[in-house]
């Protein structure tokens, strides 16, 4: 069924960083501390868009002076006119490498959730040229942007806004994503901090249609939110030796990231690698 | 200063801080390792006294003093703003907070040790924080200033944490919001964002399917798999049934 949609129609096509793109290959997560920078690749293995653009612990970049960090940033994370960048939340270690008068800034396409933020938070998105949020009534619906070749980015919002709760832990109402590869079906999670069991398009994927490429670990490896029903969700790929799962960490990093564990219990088989190892890390279909 | 750096209001007994922050909270994390980073990315040795703390509160603030001086020149707005409002505000966030001091502070202590009486701290409230920096940390609590986007370094303080004042905090949410940031396929109209739900609302299991040419809701057919999602939705549509990291601090 399909219904007409005029109010969005236009600039959600102009949103679509797939539209040119003839087919996806999968991610690249890069090394940037504490904290997640992905590139989402094309059949080339050239970065189409961005999920989230972080990085402080663990000295990815120098401090200071500010005009060297920016430097170094944009050297290593780089971004073209118009680049589509989209935020899971607005957690610092997720944008924090757009920094004042930066690229990121100044010239890429944000696509952010609609979430209660900190002064710094609020400040660097009034620095951001071209910013938007997922519209009300599109919160929890599954957005799929489709390459030429049928090869989808998935994007969803888990859970409203609400104006009028003063309390919102950002990790689990924030913006979860997905790739798939239409003509294998393979896919790769990519949820940001938010836990596998709440993101709802992701149910939609089972072992025997959809062979699991590889993840992102959710928060960092972190075991905050992670639970039985997260577990049960990926042991169905269990068996799968192919599957690589990033951890995208500070090495050393001040938390407890990442269990490693929760992880090997789930995918006894799968490849677990951390994004301070080796760069940069990527997850092909 | 008090014998406790975390206490709830103490009253017109409040002791004279150097300075007085209004702080969101960022995050609330376990801790490990040998090695902490401060709110700027600088590494900080864990050596005495943070060899016991295994947790950390941080805080996103604005300096009060400087935000009350501001106020009166942002103008607040509600839940949907014009496109000339939104701008506004974007200016006003810029002019005033764009170059100013956004300090960070990290708050470790020892889950199960702290003697604050009951004060609860979950994610994304805000507190005022009077900040004593360059005082001596106490046994179980470490604070730990910083500003990521300044030149300075970390350094230790003393801090009392505290509720906040009703209007503060209603100014606090209004201007530290995403109200600049208008949603996609919202920017162009001069008279406001139109109602909250301009359209129908999607059927479940609908998605919107974006190509080169079309954006179009669809339909799939219902499976067991999309039941299943169906299940999780409801579950998230109540925000009481959303985990939520919640510390309680005892006195």
């Amino acid at each position: 069924m399909t219904q007409p949609t005029p109010v969005m129609s236009r600039d959600w096509v102009a949103l679509n960083p797939l539209s040119r793109v003839a087919g996806l290959s999968g991610v690249r997560v890069d090394y940037v501390g504490q904290g997640d920078a992905i590139s989402i690749l094309d059949s080339d293995g050239e970065t189409v868009a961005r999920i989230d653009y972080g990085g402080r612990e663990s000295r990815p970049f120098s401090k200071r002076p500010a005009a060297r960090r920016r430097a170094e940033i944009e050297m290593h994370l780089p971004v073209s006119a118009g680049q589509r960048i989209f935020l899971t939340h607005w957690d610092e270690d997720h944008w924090c490498s757009a920094v004042a008068s930066s690229r990121a800034s100044e010239r890429a396409r944000w696509l952010a959730p609609r979430q209660w933020t900190s002064p710094r938070a609020a400040v660097a998105s009034a620095r951001m040229t071209w910013v938007r949020c997922i519209p009300r009534e599109l919160e929890g619906v599954a957005l799929c942007f489709q390459a030429r070749n049928g090869d989808a980015l998935w994007c969803q919002k888990l859970d409203r806004f609400h104006a009028m709760v003063s309390d919102e832990d950002c990790n689990v109402t924030g913006l979860a994503y997905s790739l798939v590869q239409r003509d294998t079906g393979k896919v790769i999670l990519l949820p940001g901090d938010a836990p596998l069991h709440l993101v709802p398009h992701y149910a939609r994927y089972n072992s025997a249609d959809n062979p699991l490429a590889g993840l992102v670990a959710s928060h960092h490896g972190s075991r905050t939110h992670w639970g039985r029903r997260s577990k049960q969700f990926l042991s169905q790929w269990g068996a799968d030796p192919d599957v690589t799962v990033v951890f995208s960490c500070g090495d050393p990093n001040s938390l407890e990231h990442p269990h490693e564990d929760l992880y090997r219990a789930a995918l006894p088989r799968a490849q677990l690698v951390r994004t301070a190892e080796a760069i940069p890390r990527v997850i092909a279909f | 200063m008090s014998d406790s750096p975390l206490l709830p209001y103490v009253g017109p007994g409040f002791p004279i801080v150097q300075r007085v922050l209004w702080g969101y909270l960022e995050s609330v994390d376990a801790i490990s390792g040998d090695t902490l980073f401060g709110p700027s990315g600088d590494p900080l040795a864990r050596t005495e006294p943070l060899i016991e703390l295994d947790r950390r509160l941080r805080f996103s603030c604005v300096d009060a003093e400087k935000f009350v001086d501001a106020q009166g020149r942002i103008e607040l707005i509600g839940n949907r703003p014009t496109r000339a409002q939104r701008m506004r505000r974007k200016a006003d966030l810029l002019r005033e907070f764009g170059e100013a001091s956004l300090p960070v502070v990290d708050v470790y202590f020892r889950t199960g040790r702290h003697r604050s009486r009951l004060f609860r701290t979950r994610l994304s409230r805000w507190f005022r924080l009077a900040v004593d920096e360059g005082a001596a940390p106490t046994d179980d609590v470490v604070v730990v200033v910083g500003d990521p986007a300044g030149d300075g370094e970390d350094t230790i303080a003393r801090l009392e944490l505290l509720t906040i004042a009703g209007w503060a905090e209603e100014r606090l949410r209004n201007v530290f919001s995403l109200a600049h940031v208008a949603d996609v396929g919202r920017d162009d109209d001069p008279e406001g964002e139109p109602p909250i739900t301009p359209f129908d609302p999607p059927p479940k299991g609908s998605v919107l399917v974006v190509d080169a040419k079309s954006a179009r809701l669809e339909t799939i057919e219902q499976s067991q798999a999309l039941a299943a999602q169906d299940a999780w939705a409801s579950e998230l549509i109540s925000p009481r049934k959303v985990p939520r990291q919640r510390i309680v601090i005892r006195r």
